[in-house]
């Protein structure tokens, strides 16, 4: 279950190695953050030589608990100058796990122009193969040559233009299990640029002849666990809503909290919300028989997901989530189900991040270089990076970088990287997570939108990010965040499904270590990067600029925010 | 900065007012009752008493007297069905902590479906349950004003809390009388839990200032009558205004919630099964110095309401360590015992820093220490 693949991007090589018995212990952004901090010059150029684009699964990969397959992808950002994880669903994990490929990196600098792929065939043998052919190609059309080349049955892993031209809201795409398009995305801190850098177009990998068997300790304990766990992650009331709808429900919390971002980090109430609620989303989804409860990992008990498609039956998008929804939809002032979905595919497509693409549409909103809520001028701007426009190179900077050119004050990014879909006034741990987290302004980082706690207050958040920070970065080394909100609160079963797979003495505290040790590791990368306890700060304005929905600021003092990840 | 506060329940108060059970039961419409208390409150006689007042005012009483301390789970089950079975409209619970909080999560399972284990911790919604009359016997855990109960979870033999607006009592019944003769050390731990209620209250995270002011007045109260009332467990002054400080002390940390000085009651508690009271005391002189330099201004004023002349230079380390020396003072005072004399090693104190961190109690400390801090936090209680 250890093999690596070692690409040298400037010797044009493959090599195939076992990972160093001194990281088995690691899996995903735990065991990125170890190579990061051993092998790799904080101080290095993030488009240079000296980064890797290290790709690898989870601690559980290869068993059979659901939602063990995420794959982690990490470096140093180029949009954020730090250390980066992004993790994506999808069948790539699930992929190499059946390879028994624990991680592939990407290291050096190429010295000519060729563009290559990575393929990992049936049997299991892996190639770099010549693909300047498919370069220029973005994500859609370059998975459908593919697999005509290889397979229906492959899964990919790619860049679409934008990482090509090393665009700082560049992703890396994977395919979807449902629909099988490339709608998963390894989106935030754009790390499709380093693959870019490393003129690595993609990573094909054929479906492996024979599935590698995981190397269980106690296999029975690992079996009586995960019956326990999955019967736990289906009564969760807070599993239902993921269920049911898909995390397009989220608005119907955060449209009513002050919560949810609208034109620009406003602060102010919705005035279409009832045209983005979760019930708009269901009626929306069974336009041209759409559906939801789709999983984008096989084997997922939750199936968050969905396929979108127009009046005629046409596909659209699929993965069509909250974040999406809220930051290129009300976050700039715009309505439409339609519009949002079609943005959701080119970005998609192109392979850039939503999220930093709807900030950086709102900043442009704000400095009144399109209207606001103007759906066609917002794809337009999309089309203009997609051409490589002199406009559309700056808007693939990010929205710091667009935003200062235009000369907007409001700009809502941490160390670089846009926020999410929560006003930090409104979800005040969470904006503790925007400050503090090495990932930047980042929500899957320690999203702290518990029942029962009053949102708006400073009371308990401090802790409350903390811990979820630290949960977080467990879930990203191990399963689905939405997973791991049942075996994070399971301390009598989660400990022993480490304990059937991995072996050894586990107990909750020794789970949650690994979340603290891997924040830690990427604080100590950040810290060399450069980082000080100044880049742990909101914009001023969220200080400043009262919510009219709750009269609330980001009222944290450097003190306070200086406690959270007071490990 | 904008808080939240709570409501709390109707309060009848004074020596004597468990007398006007029967009638308030009445007034409220109920027509059978669920009399819950411990063997404690049977063996006292008190218990008695109660259910003779009800029934004196025609109220048909059923009686479940099997209350444990720190209720488990399976106690809860067992009460609620029998209540169900009995078709009762109304719950009476006389007694400690541990009885009201079982008779607030019986309440809770005659309208919401069993197990009490579904509203543990943080928001699922609760309907109302029948009509809830809390009687307190000690002064205090202030539950009878309280939206918490304090359940045990058996499956993962943890302390948890149900919580809620419906969970709250819809009257309070305070009466003084009901605890003379009471022995000594019980007394001292109670007061205890009634003084950390209100020091924790005022330094919280969650701080108000309604809390704040009926804090101080608790705490002023307590430093004032608790040892009269541990050394002569018959001066009905000294009760009288000890039971009006825990209710008051409830009300206040209602809204705050308490903090760090209650998570390392929690653990050392369940580790060494001292009694919460002692816990919080032994706790609470090293939570004034741990959290002297983030609210200076509170341990500032529970030093005043304890009667201390503070300079007004004094530097934050040394106004904690003055705050914090003045209540060991009172602990010897009424004669809380040390952790050496509890048996409880000093060097377990690393090994019970996890648990502390992770009692969602601590989420609500003005300040969120390290590991590190928090250990020196916990070892400081030996400076007693």
């Amino acid at each position: 279950m250890f093999r690596i693949l070692k690409v040298d991007a400037g010797a044009k090589t493959l090599v195939e190695e076992e990972l160093n018995s001194a990281y088995r212990e690691y899996g995903g952004r735990g065991l990125i953050a170890k190579i990061m901090l051993a092998e790799v010059n904080p101080a290095c150029d993030p488009l240079g030589a000296e980064n890797k684009l290290i790709i690898c699964t989870g601690l559980l990969a290869g068993t059979s608990v659901p939602m063990a397959h995420r794959l982690s992808v990490g470096g140093k950002s180029p949009l954020t100058g730090g250390i980066k994880e992004a993790n994506v669903g999808g069948t790539a994990a699930t992929a190499l796990s059946r390879h028994g490929i624990k991680m592939i990196v990407l290291e050096g600098l190429p010295k000519s122009e060729e563009w290559h792929f990575v393929r990992v065939a049936r049997d299991g043998s892996a190639e770099l193969v010549a693909a300047d052919e498919y370069a220029g190609l973005n994500n859609y059309q370059l998975h459908g040559k593919l697999k005509e080349r290889y397979g229906d049955d492959i899964s990919v892993i790619s860049i679409g233009t934008a990482g090509e031209r090393q665009y700082k809201n560049s992703t890396l795409q994977v395919t979807d299990a449902s629909s099988g398009h490339p709608s998963r995305a390894a989106a935030r801190g754009g790390l499709g640029a380093v693959m870019g850098s490393k003129k690595i177009k993609a990573i094909v990998i054929e479906k492996s002849e024979a599935r590698q068997a995981f190397p269980y300790a106690d296999k029975d304990l690992f079996e009586k666990a995960k019956k326990a766990l999955v019967q736990r992650t289906l009564d969760n009331p807070l599993s239902h809503g993921l269920m049911e709808v898909g995390t397009a429900a989220t608005t119907n919390v955060s449209g009513v909290t002050g919560m949810l971002p609208v034109r620009n980090f406003s602060g102010t109430f919705f005035d279409k919300l009832d045209s983005v609620s979760a019930e708009a989303f269901m009626q929306r989804l069974q336009v041209g028989g759409g559906r939801n409860k789709e999983g984008c990992q096989a084997g997922c008990i939750i199936k968050c997901s969905n396929t979108i498609n127009d009046a005629e039956g046409n596909y659209i998008t699929s993965g069509f989530e909250y974040e999406t929804i809220a930051l290129c939809g009300p976050n700039c002032d715009i309505g439409d189900f339609d519009a949002i979905a079609r943005i959701d595919r080119l970005c998609d497509d192109f392979g850039i991040d939503t999220m930093e693409t709807g900030c950086t549409i709102a900043v442009c909103m704000e400095a009144g270089k399109i209207p606001w809520g103007d759906s066609e001028a917002a794809i337009g701007l999309i089309r203009e990076m997609m051409e490589g426009t002199e406009f559309g190179m700056l808007l693939g900077q990010g929205t710091e970088a667009a935003g200062k050119a235009l000369g907007v004050s409001r700009i809502p990014t941490v160390k670089g990287q846009s926020m999410a879909a929560y006003d930090p006034r409104n979800l005040k741990g969470t904006g503790l997570t925007y400050a503090t987290s090495p990932m930047g302004a980042d929500h899957t980082a320690g999203l702290t939108l518990l029942p029962g706690v009053d949102h708006a207050s400073k009371t308990a958040q401090v802790a409350i990010s903390s811990q979820l920070q630290a949960i977080s970065a467990v879930a990203d080394c191990v399963m689905c965040l939405f997973g791991w909100f049942t075996a994070a609160t399971a301390p009598e079963i989660t400990p022993d499904l480490f304990a059937g797979a991995l072996g050894g003495e586990w107990t909750f505290l020794r789970v949650y270590g690994i979340g603290a040790e891997t924040i830690m590791m990427e604080k100590a990368f950040n810290t060399a990067a450069g980082f000080t306890a100044d880049s742990d700060r909101l914009p001023g304005f969220f200080y400043t600029d009262r919510s009219a929905v709750t009269g609330s600021t980001f009222d944290f003092s450097p003190e306070e925010i200086a406690q959270v990840l007071n490990f | 900065m904008i808080v939240n506060i709570k409501p709390s329940p109707p309060m009848i108060f004074g020596a004597g007012a468990s007398w006007r059970t029967g009638m308030v039961a009445r007034g409220l419409g109920i027509r059978k009752a669920l009399c819950i208390y411990d063997q404690g409150m049977k063996d006292t006689g008190i218990a008695g008493r109660i259910v003779e007042n009800l029934k004196a005012a025609g109220i048909q009483v059923v009686c479940y007297e099997g209350v444990q301390p720190d209720p488990p789970d399976y106690i809860i089950h067992e009460a609620a069905t029998f209540a169900n079975e009995e078709n009762i409209d109304g719950i009476i619970g006389v007694g400690g902590g541990s009885v009201m909080d079982a008779a607030k999560a019986v309440n809770i399972l005659t309208t919401n479906p069993f197990p009490i284990t579904k509203y543990f911790d943080l928001g699922v919604v609760q309907k109302p349950g029948k009509v809830l009359i809390l009687i307190p016997t000690t002064a205090g855990t202030g539950s009878e004003v309280t939206e918490f109960a304090i359940v045990t979870d058996t499956l993962n033999n943890k302390k948890v809390a149900t919580l809620g607006p419906p969970t709250i009592a819809n009257q309070a019944i305070i009466d003084p009388e009901l605890l003379l003769g009471m022995p000594a050390s019980l007394t001292a731990a109670c007061g205890m839990d009634a003084f950390a209620h209100a020091a924790e209250a005022l330094t919280s995270s969650g701080m108000n200032p309604l809390s704040d002011a009926l804090a101080q007045k608790a705490i002023s109260l307590i430093v004032d009558n608790l040892p009269a009332a541990v050394k002569d467990n018959n001066d009905i002054t000294a009760l009288t205004n000890m039971s009006f400080a825990a209710t008051i002390a409830g009300t206040a940390f209602n809204s705050t919630v308490t903090h760090i000085g209650h998570a390392m009651a929690h653990t050392i508690g369940a580790f060494y099964h001292i009694p919460h009271g002692v816990g919080c005391a032994l706790a609470l002189p090293a939570v004034m110095e741990f959290v002297a330099d983030t609210v200076p201004e509170k341990v500032r004023q529970i030093g005043a309401a304890m009667g201390l002349s503070l300079d007004k230079g004094m530097a934050h380390a040394e106004l904690g360590l003055a705050v914090a020396d003045a209540i060991r003072e009172f602990l010897r005072k009424i004669g809380i015992p040390t952790l050496e004399e509890l048996s409880v090693q000093r060097e377990m104190m690393a090994l019970l820093v996890p648990a502390v961190m992770s009692d969602m109690s601590s989420y609500f400390s003005p300040k969120w220490g390290s590991a590190e801090q928090v250990y020196y936090l916990m070892d400081n209680m030996y400076k007693y």
